[in-house]
């Protein structure tokens, strides 16, 4: 058996693996992108705080 | 080539909404970097950021609800799960008569009797979760309202 043979078989039996692996990276996508968002958050409170300035209540709550 | 499109030519859409779902993501991600990028520049300088970037940071949800309760839009927004229940459950319930026809009387495989089962015991549950939550649930509302929505 071939290689193509192969893969078209392997895909045949195993396509709806693509839905949950798709939401799987999705979902990496999201937390990663988010994970950065959070962080820079931090880093413009931290800019307020050390500047003594009062953070705007914006900031407080999550972003994305 | 052509066989292998023909076989799964509908899986053009669930993948192309991953895809357009992960541009959602990385254009929300682009435009909440930048605003955090200015309101640091903002701070930097000493000076108070306009309003209108500092609601730039809102979530939908909270927009919706500011949106919801401003003159324009004059109604009361109602959280995300309230809102789509009895939607979910009237599209669920659809989804198993219409599968659950074609199943038994409609000379369809075997496969469209358990999609309608599945279907319609997640419109019962469904159906079940809402009474529950119109019976007892509480009545809370304005969720979103703080200092910066007014």
């Amino acid at each position: 058996m071939d290689t193509r043979q192969l893969i078209l078989e392997l895909w045949a039996s195993y396509w709806w693996l693509s839905i949950p692996f798709g939401f799987m990276v999705l979902g990496i996508i999201r937390m990663v992108v988010r994970g950065d968002i959070e962080r820079k958050r931090l880093e413009v409170i931290k800019t307020y705080i050390d500047r003594g300035m009062d953070v705007p209540d914006a900031l407080k709550r999550e972003t994305f | 080539m052509e066989e292998l499109f023909r076989s799964y030519w509908w899986l053009i859409f669930p993948v192309g909404w991953m895809i357009a779902a992960a541009f959602e993501s990385f254009g929300r991600y682009h435009q909440r970097s930048g605003t955090l990028k200015l309101l640091k520049t903002y701070a930097e300088q000493g000076k108070e950021p306009p309003q209108a970037l500092l609601d730039m940071l809102k979530s939908d949800e909270q927009r919706a609800y500011d949106y919801a309760s401003s003159a324009y839009g004059g109604y009361d927004y109602k959280p995300h799960g309230a809102r789509h229940s009895w939607w979910q459950i009237v599209t669920f319930g659809a989804l198993a008569v219409g599968f659950g026809y074609y199943g038994q009387y409609g000379g369809g495989h075997e496969i469209f009797t358990a999609l309608a089962l599945a279907f319609g015991v997640a419109a019962l549950s469904l159906g079940v979760i809402a009474a529950i939550r119109a019976l007892f649930g509480s009545k809370r509302q304005n969720t979103y309202s703080d200092k910066d929505a007014e």
